[in-house]
């Protein structure tokens, strides 16, 4: 196993360096750079441009400022961005990346947990009724035209019914006078959340060691995750901070609504799907010869031997988690790494946009390896490949 | 009484071209204890009728007509929960090739006390841990092998598995359709062997599906032989092999080479299969027989019995009886 | 019998005349509140008294702003002070105007005799008689009774309380698109400049000098009066500049002229140059030697050479001050470290000292920001008057006051200075439709957009009661741009006919349903006091065909020849264009076909459209030339190269035309059309040489003269701005202004909440 990641992680660092290589060249390849903007200004002389062009490097030749770059990264030093001169690149992506990850994140999750349970019973369910509504549901939401399907939640829910608020990740006059800034609020959610995680793998772990799942211990997850819960919520209520942890989920509602609500059609599909080509094998007719119950057969015998596309296809989507939504994060005023990184790239802010493709590169790639590992993980037959 | 009788069986699958015929009006009785064994070629229904009995027919899948009774039941009267209480409890089925009947993501182990818990909700998992070390030291496995996946076993050890599950819950008849084909021929004698000598110690009916008439000679104690869904002719093996009333018998016997003669050449039925979308009015074999006459071919003959029945039970449908 | 008729006589006479005289008989004046006898001054409602004098009434019960004006004179009062401005002269009142009874009811005698009346009060009748020139009034006083005096007394203690802090309170609303870049006022003034980084932070600072609106008049802000003469000494030339010495910062300090000193001196010692944007504009470290303070309200420029209008007026004198209290270690730190500008630039700033009635709140990063009131600051006391030409500028608190030099004619507006709120709130909102959507539900006031609305969310918000829509005109321009360089752009009349056949007020009204306002200067007309309105227009007045004709003979003229000639043929009972083909040039050669690079539909449909029928328009001529949408990065390089036929592009302007010398003198390095005009550069040079503001209009109209002639540009449009608030919420003070309200950020400073 070991030997494995090690492998792969080898892999990783070679790809990313061909990645970002090949980032760094076309963005500067594209015309113009930062400077551009103050052509329109006639306040700005060419000697001006001229100096800021300097100031920012850009003055040298592409490879100079490539070969400094490098040199910078492998310290760790991804520089400063020419937007926001002279703030870390890092220190943006630190604030904005928390932001995206828990939108798409949690949005993921749900939408394939949802989709994979619906899918699930589409599929048991084949050409009755239910299943054809499902099915062209998912359709319909995968071709819609997500611009359109979020300004719409946004203008009934909004603005309409006023149920949820109409922008933002936070209320300006709760938050005039809160003690911490919203970035750490977002870490402390963050790291609520992976302590959770954690808990539950453990929890599903240990279960496995010790044998079969029997029907009393199906509810132990359940409850694990409640209790989990439970004294999050009590530790940020002790500590003051429950209200703006409310406040900020509260303004997660639609976002993570109108994006659930999009993607569910395809994991469903993609669960009926494989599903449907479990249902040909000869142990789901041999599980029904020996009488075993519909439930049984239905999780045991199908969705579990199902779950290997899905769960590749939501281990990659978490991955993308990293990369947000411009489209998203313009409507609902969720400033995200998505239109962090689209405006550096089309701005010519070459440290900001390099340093974000990084970031979200690493993130992408090991959502890949996680993808590899998972599969690997739920699949008796592949373990070995793995080493385990 | 007959532990399971089918009367007028008929079946038909309705597919995208037409409607097969699979079974015809087929009719069988077998008594406790008792083993039979049903021959034929691939696509003569013999797996249908087994599936059939089991209730685990596809959608498309039709019964004309025809009752299957059970201990006394019909089981086609029977609700699907019903049923459910029959299936394994009663009657358990050995699957044909056994490669990918055990479900690949959990270990054999479970899987067999998942099955017994289900028709035993009361037994403690202990004791049907306990029960399923019996089975394995029953069919010759070692038990290490409970905590082992589907993948890891070799397919003689998963068809011993197969059968062990099917003892699981000491049903009263078995079905074992093709439990050998994909064995070689010492795995098959030392299983066929074993599985007889259960079933004579716990008294238990087994319905044996296969191609291969050796192997019928082997274990069953009466054989049917089907041809394109309809049984041609039945009776007790020693009888039905030593002198075949049905053409069709007699050739799928002369067809076994003999290990004594000279052999230069296979010996074959000719002619062709039947077309099952559209089946004939008379006798189905009518296309390769060479005793067929133009009654053969209007009339479809009758399952009667025939002059040799040294019991009473040799019967064979055929105008031209050997 | 003669001499009882002769009494008789006498008493007739009297009697006439006394009726000559009263009837005139005075005028009873009626109200439904009583005037009040309170303590010794007589109130009356103002508009009985207003009306019958003439004057016009404006009492705006949101602000308390009381102002009748008539007569030639203007008096500006406010409920619950006790201090008002008759044609802009202080005056104290006894009594403060105060509403009683649904009636403002201000001191009779001060009113009328503001405007020139008389004011007589006949004690034991109880009657106020007013008379003006020939005209007789009267007012019955009833006698007050004891509670109505209570009553008033407590009206009046409460209207003073209430107007004691002149301000309203309550929280400014505003939607904004972008977080600001940095919540430092040195780099905002660098390389951090935006919009929402200035609508973050000018409000809190301010310069020695400004441009007031909403007339945009140049006057003193931190300075107390004109700067001093440039006089030469020695080698360098310099000027004295007088300072207030009644400001102070937020955190008490006194502004002295330590603060302007160290401001200028510190930049200086970095370099100008290195700070980039405004700093790089406005201080030339070529040109300023120094500051020196001559005393605690007293500063002295030294400059190496006779300094025009754009380095002194319009550069260097509108620099931001820096407490030097709070800055004097962060450039000690920054001068010490490897790249002082980085150090400076990265300095956060969290607590500043300001000095512009503002001071910084929270920011929270992606969501909001907002800047608070300062309630140590005396801004809120001040008004400034302007005069049919120049202003007046008062604080009652503090007793500061300034007039213009030229100050002639009457008041003709006025406007307090504030903050009048509390608080102001930017809220981030990353879409558009997402702010203009917040408006209508009313969770901000205003939406701050540098760009103004479009034509749908404007049909969106018109529908709403509640929301006040405002049209500016934004001060810039869109053209078509020749390579003067390059054949045959070079040739003066083939720019002139091109020009000519340039329909831009039919394509506006009837094309783009009159979006956009066609202008041909390149100075625009909503800069009122740089725009040459005589400069020339090609083809003014013309329709389609006559502009044809008329671009033609230009060509013609100058020695072009066709292979088909372009002409009007009548046709269909109107007229037909005939296109031309093949012109050649005055020296024979064929007109090699041209590329117009235009930004794509995406990105401007406005350009783009014009690029479209400039191209047909200019086929008609027998040119073969094409558009070339593009990118707009690829457009602004092509134009940095000097690698273009003719582009179509714009530019967001200053007050201050500096764009007529950058744009257009030969050797300018921003001068990306390759003009060369010799004469343009003399009188240009003399425009930036000129230091009195007059002279130097008259060679700006000069400029635009030749501009107008040579045609380096087709100047096409200029974008009007539309902007909405609520008007349920908000009041400005004014909302006619080049550059509309987004020009001076929403106007913080001067906005009033409604109750």
């Amino acid at each position: 196993m070991l030997r494995y990641l090690g492998h792969r992680l080898l892999q990783i660092l070679v790809l990313l360096f061909v990645f970002i290589t090949l980032t760094y060249f076309i963005l500067q390849a594209m015309p113009g750079d930062f400077t551009s903007i103050y052509a329109s200004n006639p306040q700005m002389t060419p000697e001006m441009i001229a100096n800021l062009q300097a100031r920012f490097g850009l003055n040298e030749s592409v490879w100079v400022q490539y070969v400094r770059f490098l040199r910078n990264i492998v310290t760790g030093d991804l520089g400063v961005s020419f937007s926001e001169y002279p703030r870390p690149v890092w220190d943006i992506i630190k604030e904005r990346l928390p932001r995206t990850f828990v939108l798409f994140f949690s949005a993921n999750i749900i939408s394939f947990y949802i989709g994979f349970w619906l899918g699930k019973w589409s599929a048991w369910y084949k050409g009755r009724a239910a299943d054809k509504v499902l099915v062209t549901g998912s359709i319909s939401l995968i071709t819609a035209f997500y611009p359109l399907v979020a300004f719409m939640a946004l203008w009934v829910f909004s603005y309409h019914l006023g149920w949820l608020p109409l922008n933002n990740f936070v209320d300006p006059i709760l938050w005039s006078n809160a003690p911490l800034s919203s970035m750490q609020v977002f870490g402390y959610i963050i790291y609520a959340a992976v302590v959770t995680t954690a808990l539950l793998i453990l929890v599903s772990l240990l279960l496995r060691k010790k044998g079969v799942a029997g029907a009393k211990s199906r509810w132990i997850p359940p409850i694990v995750l409640g209790l989990a819960l439970l004294s999050a919520v009590a530790l940020f209520q002790r500590s003051g901070l429950l209200i703006y942890v409310f406040d900020i989920l509260y303004h997660l509602l639609l976002p993570l609504f109108v994006l659930t609500f999009i993607r569910i059609g395809s994991s469903l599909l993609l669960t009926r799907d494989a599903v449907l080509a479990v249902t040909q094998e000869d142990y789901v007719l041999a599980a029904r010869a020996r009488g075993l119950a519909p439930a049984v057969i239905r999780n045991r015998y199908l969705a579990r031997n199902a779950i290997h596309p899905v769960v590749t296809s939501l281990a990659l989507s978490l991955g993308e988690s990293f990369s947000g939504g411009v489209v998203t994060e313009t409507l609902f005023s969720w400033p995200g790494i998505g239109l962090t990184l689209l405006r550096a790239s089309l701005g010519g802010d070459y440290p900001l946009a390099v340093g974000a493709f990084i970031i979200t590169g690493i993130f992408l790639l090991l959502g890949h390896v996680a993808a590899d590992i998972a599969t690997a993980c739920l699949d008796p037959r592949l373990r070995d490949s793995i080493g385990r | 009484m007959a532990l399971l009788e089918l009367q007028d069986l008929s079946l038909h699958y309705h597919t995208g071209r037409g409607v097969i015929s699979a079974v015809n009006q087929l009719s069988l009785a077998l008594d406790a204890g008792e083993s039979l064994g049903l021959v034929g070629e691939s696509g003569s229904g013999k797996s249908s009728i087994a599936h059939a009995i089991l209730r685990l027919l596809p959608a498309y899948a039709q019964i004309r007509q025809g009752r299957i009774y059970f201990a006394g039941r019909n089981l086609l009267d029977l609700t699907e929960p019903q049923m459910r209480e029959v299936r394994w409890r009663q009657i358990a089925m050995v699957f044909q090739a056994a490669m990918n009947t055990l479900n690949p993501m959990y270990t054999v182990g479970a899987q067999v006390v998942e099955t017994i818990l289900t028709h035993e909700p009361n037994m403690s998992s202990k004791a049907a841990r306990a029960r399923v070390e019996e089975l394995y030291a029953l069919v010759g496995l070692p038990c290490t092998l409970l905590r082992r996946y589907p993948h890891e076993y070799s397919g003689g050890m998963k068809q011993r598995a197969c059968i062990a599950l099917a003892l699981a819950c000491n049903p009263q008849l078995i079905i074992a359709d093709e439990p050998t084909t994909a064995l070689d021929v010492i795995m098959q004698a030392r299983i066929l062997g074993e599985l007889e000598s259960i079933r004579k110690e716990r008294g238990m009916s087994v319905i044996y599906i296969s191609h291969d008439m050796a192997m019928m000679a082997q274990v069953a104690e009466r054989i049917g032989v089907m041809y394109a869904g309809v049984l041609v002719e039945y009776g007790c093996t020693i009888d039905l092999l030593a002198a075949p009333a049905h053409p069709y018998t007699a050739g799928l016997l002369a067809a076994v080479p003999s290990m004594a003669d000279d052999v230069t050449q296979l010996q074959e039925i000719p002619g062709e299969p039947v077309d099952l979308y559209a089946p004939p009015a008379g006798c189905r074999f009518y296309p390769r027989c060479s005793r067929a006459t133009a009654q053969c071919k209007e009339q479809a003959p009758p399952l009667l019995p025939c002059r040799r029945n040294r019991d009473g039970e040799h019967k064979a449908a055929c105008w031209h009886l050997l | 019998m003669r001499f009882s008729s002769a009494i008789v006589l006498l008493l007739c006479l009297l009697a006439g005349t006394s009726a000559a005289a009263a009837g005139s008989a005075p005028v009873q004046l009626a109200s439904s509140t009583p005037p009040v006898l309170y303590e010794g001054t007589t109130l009356a409602p103002v508009r009985v008294v207003a009306d019958w004098l003439g004057a016009a009434t404006i009492y705006d019960p949101a602000t308390g702003k009381l102002d009748v004006s008539g007569l030639g004179h203007t008096v500006n009062m406010r409920i619950g002070v006790d201090s008002a401005w008759v044609d802009g002269q202080p005056v104290t009142l006894t009594v403060p105007p105060v509403v009683h009874h649904g009636s403002t009811l201000v001191p009779i005698r001060f009113l009328a005799n503001a405007f020139g009346a008389s004011v007589t009060y006949d004690a034991t009748q109880r009657i106020v008689l007013l008379q003006i020139s020939e005209r007789e009034a009267a007012l019955k006083v009833p006698p007050t009774s004891a509670a109505t005096i209570a009553e008033l007394r407590a009206g009046i203690s409460d209207a003073k309380l209430k107007a004691a802090t002149y301000s309203k309170g309550g929280t400014y609303t505003v939607g904004v698109f972008e977080e600001p870049k940095s919540n430092n006022i040195v780099n905002a003034m660098g390389t951090g400049a935006t919009t929402w980084t200035n609508a973050f932070l000018l409000p809190q600072y301010s310069t020695l000098y400004g441009n007031t609106a909403p007339r945009f008049d140049y006057a003193p802000v931190l300075a107390s009066g004109d700067p001093g003469p440039i006089t030469q000494e020695g080698d360098l030339f310099t000027a004295v500049v007088p300072l207030r010495k009644d400001m102070h910062w937020s955190d008490g300090t006194r502004f002295t002229a330590a603060d302007v000193v160290f401001t200028y001196m510190s930049i200086l010692a970095v370099g100008p140059d290195q700070l980039s944007g405004y700093w790089e504009y406005a201080i030339n470290k070529d040109l300023l030697v120094k500051v020196e303070a001559l005393d605690d309200f007293t500063v002295k420029f030294y400059l190496t050479a006779k300094p025009g209008l754009a380095q002194w007026q319009y550069g260097l004198l509108q620099v931001v001050i820096l407490p030097k209290h709070h800055w004097e270690p962060v450039f000690k730190q920054a001068l010490e470290s490897q790249d002082p500008v980085k150090t400076l630039y990265a300095f956060n700033d969290a607590n500043p000292v300001t000095i512009g009635g503002f001071i910084s709140g929270r920011w929270e990063k992606g969501a909001f920001f907002e800047i608070k009131r300062d309630p140590t600051s005396n801004s809120p006391y001040e008004a400034i008057f302007f005069h049919e030409q120049g202003l007046v500028i008062r604080n009652t608190k503090t007793g500061y006051s300034y007039q213009s030099e030229n100050l002639a004619g009457s008041v003709v507006d006025t406007v307090n200075s504030g903050p009048f709120v509390d608080n102001v709130m930017y809220r981030v909102y990353l879409d558009q439709n997402a702010a203009y959507l917040a408006l209508q539900k009313g969770e901000v006031d205003y939406v701050l957009n540098p760009s103004g609305m479009s034509k749908g969310i404007l049909g969106m918000l018109e529908k709403h009661p509640d929301i006040a829509i405002v049209q500016n005109a934004t001060n810039g321009f869109r053209f078509l741009g020749f390579n003067c360089d390059r054949y045959p752009m070079n040739i003066k009349a083939f720019r002139q006919a091109i020009a000519t056949v340039t329909d831009r007020d039919w394509l506006a009204e009837n094309v783009l349903q009159g979006v956009i306002e066609p202008i041909a200067s390149v100075v625009p007309p909503g800069n009122g006091f740089w725009h040459n309105p005589d400069a020339k227009v090609w083809g003014a007045g013309m329709d389609e065909y006559a502009r044809l004709e008329a671009a033609v003979k230009i060509l013609k003229d100058a020695g072009f020849t066709w292979s088909k000639e372009p002409e009007v043929v009548p046709a269909r009972g109107g007229y037909a264009v005939v296109e031309g083909e093949g012109l050649r040039g005055p020296d024979g050669r064929l007109i090699p076909q041209l590329t117009i690079l235009s930004p794509t539909q995406g990105y401007d449909p406005l350009r783009y459209t014009f690029a479209l029928h400039l191209e047909g328009w200019i086929r008609t001529l027998g040119i073969n030339v094409r558009t070339r949408p593009s990118d707009f990065s690829l457009i602004v390089e092509r134009q940095n190269t000097r690698d273009y036929d003719m582009i179509i592009s714009g530019y967001s302007l200053g007050l201050y035309p500096s764009h007529l010398p950058a744009f257009f003198h030969s050797q300018s390095g921003a001068n990306r059309s390759n003009y060369v005009n010799p004469t343009y550069d003399s009188v240009i040079e003399a425009f930036l040489a000129a230091d009195e503001i007059n002279a130097a209009r008259q060679y700006a109209f000069a400029a635009q003269e030749i501009l107008a002639e040579d045609v380096p540009y087709v100047v096409l449009y200029v974008n009007p701005l539309t902007e909405g608030y609520r008007r349920d919420r908000v009041r400005y003070q004014f909302t006619e202004l080049l550059d509309g309200i987004q020009g001076s950020y929403g106007m913080p400073g001067s906005v009033y909440m409604l109750e």
